[in-house]
């Protein structure tokens, strides 16, 4: 750690004055994603769904979206050719502008979503 | 936020005035808690088909990243197009659902083995609010989101959880840069044109990255040249006419990003290709990059 105070969290049983940085849990040295909004969110195929974020900035986000006929989720952005043979969504993407995440899937879903105080 | 919690600031700032991006940490965000992570690999059938999971047993289905590797090579979310780079990572396909992560093939190359990094989270993908997995230790820092008791709080009610890490991202490997393509028609002798940029992250090992880009052509869609996309991302022009991709690869010691475009028409279109060619505007195009703490190679 550069300075000699600060925040440091080791795995258990590793002692924390000691441990490498792939031993720490928390260290304030690196900081983590921040999600200031996160849920689910019903989209409409081919329809763009905004979610505001109240930030003034375009953020960070992680968007995963639930497949067709089956439970599986699938991560942003997912763009298959032809027919999905896995999800039956061959459509998942997502974008930040400075008022809203915005998401878009090739069918009927169900997305959960991150939107991050972490700016672009 | 209320009156209580943690807050701590990044390295440099004041803990007390510290804007919500200036923390390395704070109980008033939810952060990603990473649950399990690891390597994972399919042998394909000769029809390029191939199945394998990993069990994670959280009763829900969780986010999760998954990076595929070859060859040191680092490359990120599969089943996304990737024509520039000519191989099959758009036929390989990463999810999960309420037990487990799932990595498969569609129609790859026969008889070959494809090798991925995943990290699966305790956080949701997935509306859910039943009781998952309990945590081990009956000691350590556990801080709950903002309105759970965090002596009764589900493992994805924590807003952080000492049992797992956190998913570390380092500020000085936090940045963008831009590349430009002059404008492209259909009449051109090739159609297709490409560039990339290369940077090296000085991390000595390849990291775990997000990627996003904006891009000053309002033939993108959606067309505001604020708009952040995550990528790997390809698009066809009007008419299924043309092409555009952006994408990226990495190793320990550099990142590249490829960006290709193609103002001829699909092959086999009707009616002919000069009445549904797609001509591409000069563009410049600014890739975002987050590098975080994690060494994919050692998973």
């Amino acid at each position: 750690m550069a300075k000699d105070y600060g925040v440091k969290i080791s795995k258990e049983r590793i002692d924390v004055k000691t441990a490498s940085l792939a031993d720490l849990q928390l260290t304030s040295k690196y900081p983590v994603l921040k999600a200031i909004k996160y849920g689910q969110v019903s989209t409409t195929a081919y329809t763009w769904k905004q979610i505001g974020h109240g930030l003034s900035y375009a953020p960070q986000y992680l968007v995963w979206g639930k497949g067709s006929g089956n439970t599986y989720r699938f991560i942003a952005p997912r763009r298959v050719i032809g027919s999905d043979p896995i999800g039956g969504i061959i459509l998942i993407r997502a974008y930040t502008d400075t008022t809203n995440l915005n998401i878009v899937t090739s069918v009927d879903s169900d997305v959960y979503y991150y939107i991050f105080v972490d700016p672009l | 936020m209320n009156d209580y919690g943690i807050k701590v600031s990044k390295e440099g700032e004041n803990v007390l005035t510290a804007l919500d991006d200036d923390l390395a940490y704070s109980s008033k965000f939810n952060t990603l808690k990473v649950y399990k992570k690891g390597s994972i690999s399919i042998t394909t059938d000769g029809s390029g088909n191939a199945d394998n999971n990993v069990v994670h047993n959280l009763s829900f289905a969780p986010a999760f990243k998954c990076f595929i590797e070859s060859g040191g090579i680092y490359y990120p979310d599969p089943s996304t197009v990737n024509r520039n780079f000519g191989n099959d990572l758009f036929k390989l396909h990463a999810y999960t659902d309420t037990n487990k992560f799932y990595f498969s093939a569609r129609g790859a190359s026969p008889s070959t083995t494809y090798y991925a990094k995943y990290f699966v989270f305790a956080d949701l993908a997935q509306s859910f609010a039943s009781p998952s997995v309990s945590l081990p230790e009956d000691y350590g820092l556990k801080v709950s989101q903002d309105g759970v008791d965090v002596k009764t709080a589900e493992i994805y009610e924590l807003s952080y959880t000492s049992s797992l890490q956190a998913l570390k991202f380092d500020d000085a490997k936090v940045g963008s840069f831009t590349m430009s393509l002059p404008a492209k028609n259909c009449t051109d002798s090739p159609t297709t044109q490409s560039t990339y940029h290369t940077i090296s992250h000085g991390l000595g090992y390849p990291p775990f990255i997000l990627f996003a880009f904006k891009t000053n052509n309002s033939q993108i869609y959606p067309s505001s040249s604020e708009d952040r996309h995550t990528f790997p991302w390809s698009v066809h022009g009007f008419g299924d006419a043309g092409i555009w991709v952006l994408e990226a690869r990495w190793d320990s010691v550099t990142l590249r990003v490829d960006w290709y475009r193609d103002a001829q028409c699909v092959s086999g279109a009707f009616p002919p290709c000069d009445l549904y060619c797609q001509n591409w505007n000069a563009e410049t195009v600014t890739v975002y990059y987050y590098m975080f703490r994690e060494d994919l190679s050692v998973l």
